[in-house]
């Protein structure tokens, strides 16, 4: 079994006009879904979610905000297993991100173990 | 990082986001006053988008907390970042450090509590008009969006946005700050939150108004404010708890007034065992704790109606006469067709349908006959017990010509197939028996 990261992306204008009832079924959504990837085990990890906090550098200049010139935001990121490429790219196709305008990255692991 | 999968976590209460716009507003608007609501606004928003974000792929321990951290960072990151908001921590006279601090105590939770209750009392403000009020009560409080407020209340989208400019400009251009009323204006003050809230349920529960869940939130809301003003001494009086019994009373039947296909059933159609019967004994706790002082409010005599039938063991072992009696009071102190229509039906259970239509028809005037159409519904369902059908029948038409909710017109509906029924096979072995009768003599 490979190893390979989920990185979520979301649209920057992202959800400024969804209703506090609407997060509240994304919320629920996402939750079942990382729930049911956990239960089914081949979610190894949930990862992490990313804040907007956050600087980009670059050699002559430092800027407020890792955003600044894309239309998506990484938004978190998971770990999961599976035998091949596809296999992890049909289990990303469950993600609720993908019906809000987000996209998922489906990335390889090069295959360190994720505990050190 | 922690590896407990986030089923470990409980899920998110229902309505979480809702509920946390509501706390927010109340205490971002105390902090800001009412001048600077339209940044209270999108300053709640960013913190609850934020919250969503990080939130996806687990949950937190203590969300209401995350929360809460997130907005005292950006309420500082918003008086530091530009002009504005340099402006504005001048204006309130706090700098950024300060307010760092006021924050802090405004979000220890019996802060939030009472940035909530002293917001109850500025949506009912008395110089907003009636139907501001409700339309504010519910962005404020209760988190709804614009849309679900102008489902809510059976409004266009517009109409929402333009109340809740003019109570928001009302507010702000009386440069008031979210206090609480000053003590010799409180009981006004708490009567016109009892109607705002009364009225919110009402709107919630009204049979006119069909079944949809925004309907059952109305009715969740408006318990849970009242159930607020009744935690707090301060802010509570014997009708505040005679408010909310009723309300707990109706809400006990809220599940029991549909069947398992949907249709709606009436009160002697419902099943009793489905009643919330622990609903029922908190309803009967707030009545008791109504029972002081010298006032018999309107829901004091409503919670006692609705507790008789919530008591009662079948519809037919209603005690129609003590209901009698309560409607009476009700009718002396607040009279109202909606009472008076009611009161017939009592009539009709204690001295049969005859003497509740010469009630109804002598009692109600033409001007409100002509646009309420429970009037013709209920009259024509005496008629039709008295066995006059065609009456029945052209009654519950004109009923049925006033109102276009599927919910009324589902009971009308069946009343009229039951006229129907009624009348075809009764006529005919009417005929036949009168025709045995005289060939017998």
């Amino acid at each position: 079994m490979a190893k390979f990261m989920f990185i979520y992306r979301d649209p920057s204008e992202m959800e400024n006009q969804l209703t506090p009832e609407e997060m509240q079924q994304v919320l629920e959504k996402w939750t079942s879904w990382i729930g049911a990837a956990m239960q089914a085990g081949w979610m190894i990890n949930p990862g992490d979610a990313l804040t907007p906090a956050g600087r980009v550098l670059k050699p002559d200049l430092v800027t407020d905000g890792p955003f600044v010139e894309s239309k998506e935001i990484v938004g978190g990121f998971s770990i999961v297993e599976a035998p091949s490429l596809e296999a992890a790219t049909e289990l990303a196709r469950g993600c609720p991100g993908l019906s809000a305008g987000g996209s998922v990255e489906v990335r390889a692991l090069a295959g360190y173990s994720l505990d050190n | 990082m922690s590896d407990t999968p986030p089923t470990s976590v409980a899920p998110l209460v229902e309505r979480f986001f809702r509920h946390e716009a509501g706390r927010l507003v109340s205490v971002l608007t105390r902090f800001f006053g009412w001048r600077h609501f339209e940044l209270v606004e999108d300053m709640v928003q960013a913190t609850l988008i934020e919250a969503l974000q990080a939130w996806r792929v687990r949950l937190p321990e203590n969300p209401s907390a995350w929360v809460y951290q997130i907005a005292r960072r950006k309420t500082i990151d918003a008086l530091r970042r530009d002009q504005t908001g340099r402006r504005i921590a001048a204006e309130l006279g706090r700098g950024p450090d300060h307010a760092a601090d006021d924050l802090a105590d405004l979000f220890l939770d019996s802060e939030i509590a009472d940035s909530q209750l002293r917001m109850i009392f500025a949506c009912c403000h008395p110089d907003l008009a009636r139907e501001n009020q409700l339309a504010l009560t519910l962005k404020a409080l209760c988190g709804f969006s614009h849309s679900e407020i102008a489902r809510a209340l059976l409004l266009g989208e517009e109409t929402v946005k333009k109340r809740l400019q003019r109570a928001t400009r009302g507010l702000a251009e009386r440069g008031l700050a979210l206090e609480p009323p000053p003590v010799e204006e409180l009981l006004p003050r708490l009567d016109a939150v009892h109607q705002v809230l009364y009225l919110l349920f009402n709107e919630g529960y009204a049979s006119s108004s069909g079944t949809s869940a925004i309907r059952a939130d109305l009715c969740e809301e408006a318990a849970r404010l009242c159930y607020l003003l009744c935690s707090h001494p301060r802010f509570c009086e014997p009708a505040t708890h005679a408010l909310l019994a009723l309300m707990l009373f109706h809400a006990a039947r809220f599940e029991s007034r549909t069947d398992a296909a949907g249709a709606v059933l009436l009160l002697e159609e419902q099943d009793r065992s489905r009643w919330d019967h622990g609903l029922i004994r908190r309803a009967q706790a707030h009545l008791v704790q109504a029972a002081q002082g010298t006032v018999v409010s309107r829901y004091h005599l409503e919670a006692g109606i609705a507790s008789y039938h919530c008591l009662a063991p079948s519809y037919a072992e209603t005690d129609w006469s003590a209901i009698l009696g309560l409607y009476d009071l009700l009718l002396r102190a607040h009279p109202s067709p909606v009472y008076v229509l009611n009161r017939a039906v009592v009539v009709s259970q204690l001295q049969g349908p005859l003497a509740a239509i010469r009630e109804l028809e002598s009692e109600i005037p033409a001007s409100v006959r002509d646009h309420y159409f429970l009037f013709d519904a209920v009259l024509g369902e005496f008629y039709r017990r008295v066995g006059d059908l065609t009456r029945a029948r052209e009654l519950l038409e004109a009923a049925r010509a006033k109102t276009d909710s599927p919910f009324d017109l589902q009971i009308i509906d069946r009343r009229l197939a039951t006229c129907l029924r009624d009348a075809v096979p009764p006529a005919i072995t009417t005929v036949a028996s009168r025709r045995g009768t005289h060939s017998a003599n």
